[in-house]
């Protein structure tokens, strides 16, 4: 192989640098595996989640009933709702474990409430007019229904499977950024790379591709997790693959600008700072409970915070409408550009010399 | 007999304060202020979720009756749009599609008057019901529960008046949900110090070599655990005090709290002290023991009941929980306003949990004085 | 200086100041191939920012570098050509020996066999373990090790033997060594007098950011005029004039030793060593203190 010309002259695809990137991707990657905290924020932590939330969402793991109800008509109740086989005393309301016991009888709805906590009285309003709707024999209003489709729905498990996943993008990008661009910077690896002919295109594209092989192992184990314990089958199929790879990058990637932005605008707090971007933006993002419960300031919020476009993308793979075609190649394509652009200048950035005294 | 306290034990705590708490941002930051932060966010998600969901109905066609009905129910947002916009139904339909509203309801023309001439004629063979189309995206949670209520309220416009709804308390005491979350946020308040406060302390320590070369000194180490242990104790009062006084502004019934909430912050402080530092004579090892005070601060935030009740979520996250000390102290401190979900046993598992790691700390402990990185 | 085909490396007139302090004050020095350079001198001396600066980390306020005789500044060409050991050194903790040299291995066009690396830095026993089991002697053989794995022309050593024991040291002599007969130009910076005696051809002595001597060992202790180097209680310091005392060790230099020892004897003192005289002595000399 011949020597070269100028420093940004390197071919990346080419004989022995494939190799050499090929060797970068692997070291990268292997210290996602090998690096216990890495791998904790990265693969298990994601499982934790998963294993929680999915039993909270999953299958026989819907919200213990807390709602006992006894009714003179069949009314129509949510799963939060136990049906009492008799109308119960009033020692019998004070003995059950419920919060709430409702006796429906005779047009009259008493609503007993145990628990001390002020419960949604839009709850009652609603079973009031479920009752009342039982109760007409003959409506004077008949309802037609129109239902517009736009897409599949979604179960809460399977939202939540798609949050787990998202988070976990977001740990690898952001820790990954972190990670390479403060505490690797600090230690002296860029120093120790600026003084062999790397090329900053190369070593950047070493980051990025080590962190995208990381996010698509750590999806697809919770995939599999989610078919094995919840039975909720999330496989993507093979016409829509190429979907899903773009979303896996371009998450990572936007995750990764952010990890770097935080390094080169906090330095050493960029670690400590990570930490509460992670944890403020479960929260923020929408991926553990649904944004419309929000009040409407924060879900503002919820749209300044990458996982929630991410959480939209994933969910537009399964069939749901979150956005259409066009705007996910377009949030894609930007998350990827600002993601590589990011990675590209930090690296070509820490690569120059580090001249102080 | 030797002499128990001296003057530089003074000197070491001062320094161990100053560099430990004092002077670190991210101590102040994390042990003190975020606490309240968190309270102060979880509150504004979930302090007023009913008045968070309402729903966006959106009705073509004119009707007085419908708009009574409609005003008598909190969680609905009406707008009536005049008759004539019918013809337009394709770009209401986008709108309901682009989420502009939940629902979309069109009425008849002269839907009051077709409405009462039915309600005449119900019990006649001459009855025809008026026809209402709602239009709804099934696939969306908000829209599908929009059309319920609409349809409930459709169905039940000449008999709601009749069906009367008597509301119950038998609870003594009324207390919305920033009430209920309060202890749930002392609780990772407690998990933060003694996680991330304390252990790390421990472990800054040690890879700074500094517990080998006060190992060195005729300097008892035993103190130094237990001056490091004071100084992440005067966090916690400090960050537990800050957020009680914003609990106090938000209405949290604090007084009520206070007692329960220091003997159980002391009860919880006591265990993870010595579950940290048991946990610490096995491994020392930084990115093994950042490994574990994450798994711990999730596991035991998310599955032990701390934002929200214990008892509504599934039987295997509360197997989980019940094997978890601080699920029974942040309930324990949720007892004084009957918002617990265990009825009795509260100190069982924090005293086995205890018992152990003191006994782990007694035997370990001369592993745990060869603290070496 | 004279320039010929030969010459590795041109260094002139280097200038690097940080605010008032002069971290490098006008230094010059050549190497040429198969040369090994010492740049020899106490800690603060410069030493680490002139190798910096080579190496491209830092920018000279003033000065030039020419490498290879043909380029001007560190392009790609250079780094290929260079081997580099920092004085503090990064690993990534969690690969493996074999995992980092080859990773190393692959930054560059050319390279070394590795198994010829591993064989020669003694890295067999270790090339499975991960780098943050090593011990500190591991991981400077690793460190210096990969200053050699693109079989570089010339070599940046920064402090490579601090931390290593004598047995260590001594192997990575004979490694040095062996790189020189190979044809390498190695430029070496440490502040142990017998480690630049041993293996350099040329020393340069730096002090407060300059050079402050140069030339073989040999010669610098030629030309510093040094004779027989006597070391006697620093209580009789008082019996000659041109005496340097460091701490209770006096220490003169003498063309007339036996005189200087008969006066040693008169006065009763008989614990006194008589010597060659070594760099340490010309750095002594030069300076009125020792190097550490």
């Amino acid at each position: 192989m011949g020597t070269l010309e100028s420093p940004y002259e390197c071919v990346i695809f080419g004989g022995e640098t494939l190799k050499s990137t090929l060797r970068l991707v692997l070291s990268f990657l292997l210290i996602n595996f090998r690096d216990r905290f890495v791998f904790f924020m990265n693969i298990i932590l994601p499982v934790i989640f998963l294993i929680l939330f999915g039993s909270i969402f999953g299958k026989g793991g819907a919200q213990k009933p807390t709602t006992a109800l006894y009714s003179d008509v069949n009314v129509k109740v949510g799963a939060n709702f136990v049906r009492l086989a008799n109308v119960p005393s009033k020692d019998e309301v004070k003995n059950l474990k419920y919060d709430v016991v409702i006796v429906a009888i005779n047009n009259r709805i008493d609503v007993y409430v145990k628990s001390p906590i002020d419960l949604a009285q839009g709850e009652f309003e609603f079973f009031r007019l479920a009752y009342a709707s039982a109760k007409s024999e003959k409506k004077v209003v008949e309802v037609r229904e129109h239902k517009l489709n736009i897409g599949h729905s979604i179960s809460e498990l399977k939202y939540t499977i798609l949050g787990v996943i998202t988070i976990s993008f977001l740990s690898i990008g952001l820790n990954a950024g972190v990670r390479i661009y403060s505490d690797y910077v600090r230690y002296g690896l860029f120093k120790r790379f600026s003084v062999t002919p790397i090329d900053p295109l190369r070593l950047a594209l070493g980051v990025g591709s080590a962190q995208v092989i990381t996010g698509l192992l750590s999806s697809a184990l919770n995939v599999l997790l989610s078919l094995i314990l919840f039975g909720e089958n999330l496989f993507v199929p093979l016409n829509t693959l190429w979907a899903y790879l773009l979303v896996v990058i371009a998450a990572i990637m936007i995750n990764l600008a952010l990890g770097i932005l935080l390094s080169l605008l906090f330095k050493k707090a960029a670690p400590s700072l990570s930490q509460l971007v992670f944890t403020i933006f479960i929260f923020f993002s929408g991926v553990y409970f649904p944004v419309s419960i929000l009040p409407s300031y924060l879900r503002v919020v919820t749209y300044l915070t990458p996982p929630r476009y991410v959480h939209l993308l994933l969910q537009k793979i399964y069939g749901i409408e979150t956005v259409n075609w066009s705007h996910f190649l377009l949030i894609c394509i930007a998350f990827i550009s600002f993601g590589a652009m990011m990675t590209g200048l930090a690296t070509r950035k820490f690569l120059q010399m580090s001249d102080t005294a | 007999m030797p002499k128990v306290w001296f003057g530089r034990d003074l000197v070491v705590l001062d320094g161990l304060y100053k560099q430990l708490f004092l002077r670190s941002k991210e101590a102040i930051f994390w042990l003190v202020v975020f606490p309240t932060i968190l309270f102060l966010i979880l509150t504004s998600i979930f302090g007023n979720v009913e008045q968070n969901v309402t729903v966006k109905v959106a009705i073509i066609g004119e009707s007085e009756i419908l708009e009574r009905a409609f005003s008598g129910i909190q969680q609905i947002s009406p707008k009536f749009f005049p008759y004539s916009k019918k013809e337009k139904i394709k770009e209401y339909l986008k709108a309901l599609e682009r989420e502009t509203f939940d629902v979309l309801v069109v009425l008849p023309e002269g839907f009051d008057a077709i409405y009462s001439r039915a309600l005449l004629l119900r019990r006649t063979k001459f009855f025809k019901p008026v026809t209402v189309e709602v239009h709804y995206i099934p696939v969306r949670d908000g829209s599908k529960l929009a059309f319920e209520m609409v349809r409930g309220i459709l169905d039940t416009l000449d008999v709601q008046d009749r069906v009367e709804m008597v509301i119950h308390n038998l609870s003594t005491r009324r207390v919305d949900y920033n009430n209920f979350i309060f202890p749930g946020v002392v609780g990772m308040a407690w998990l933060s110090v003694y996680l991330f406060g304390f252990m790390n302390d421990m472990l800054w320590l040690n890879r700074r070599k500094m517990i080998k070369r006060l190992s060195v000194s005729p300097f008892n180490l035993l103190k130094i655990y237990l001056f490091v242990a004071i100084v992440n104790l005067t966090s916690l009062v400090l960050g537990i005090s800050i957020l009680t006084f914003v609990a106090w502004l938000k209405g949290v019934d604090v007084v009520s709290y206070l007692p329960s909430l220091i003997f159980n912050s002391l009860i919880s402080a006591l265990v993870l002290t010595f579950l940290t530092l048991a946990v610490l004579v096995f491994e020392n090892r930084s990115s093994a023991i950042v490994a574990f005070e994450q798994i711990f601060f999730q596991v035991q935030m998310f599955a032990g009941g701390f934002y929200f009740p214990l008892k509504q979520i599934p039987s295997f996250v509360q197997v989980v929980a019940r094997f978890l000390p601080i699920t029974y102290t942040v309930d324990s401190v949720r007892k004084v306003m009957g918002l617990n979900s265990i009825a009795n046993n509260h100190y069982l598992v924090p005293l086995v949990y205890l018992l152990i790691s003191i006994s782990v700390v007694i035997t370990g402990m001369k592993k745990f004085h060869k603290f070496e990185g | 200086m004279r320039k010929n085909l030969r010459t590795v490396l041109r260094v002139e007139n280097l200038r690097k100041y940080y605010g008032s302090i002069k971290a490098v004050d006008g230094v010059s020095f050549i190497v040429e191939k198969g040369q090994l350079v010492s740049i020899l001198g106490p800690n603060g001396a410069g030493k680490t920012t002139t190798i910096e600066i080579i190496e491209g980390l830092r920018t000279p306020d003033h000065g030039t570098i020419e490498y290879f005789g043909t380029f001007n500044t560190i392009t790609n060409e250079v780094k290929e050509r260079l081997g580099v050991c920092f004085q503090e050194n990064f690993f990534f903790e969690e690969l493996t020996v074999l995992e980092t040299l080859k990773l190393y291995s692959s930054l560059y066009n050319r390279s070394l066999p590795l198994n010829e690396i591993i064989t020669m830095f003694d890295l067999e026993e270790s090339l499975k373990k991960r780098v943050r089991h090593l011990s500190g002697g591991q991981k400077q053989r690793l460190a210096v090790a990969l200053a050699f794995v693109n079989d570089p022309e010339l070599v940046l050593l920064d402090e490579p033997t601090v931390g290593l024991d004598p047995h260590a040291r001594h192997h990575l002599w004979d490694v040095i060594k062996h790189f020189k007969s190979l044809g390498k130009s190695i430029i070496l910076t440490t502040h142990y007098m017998d480690e630049a005696h041993q293996l350099s051809d040329m020393v340069y002595i730096m002090d407060s950011g300059k050079i402050i001597a140069w030339g073989s060992p040999q010669e610098l202790i030629t030309s510093s005029g040094l004779n027989a180097v006597i070391e006697f209680p620093a209580t009789h310091a008082h019996l000659f004039e041109e005496t340097v005392v460091t701490g209770d060790v006096a220490i003169i230099s003498t063309p007339d030793a036996p005189g200087a020892i008969k006066r040693l004897l008169d006065v009763g003192v008989e614990n006194f060593i008589v010597r060659h005289p070594t760099l340490e002595d010309v750095f002594l000399k030069l300076t009125g203190r020792r190097i550490d």
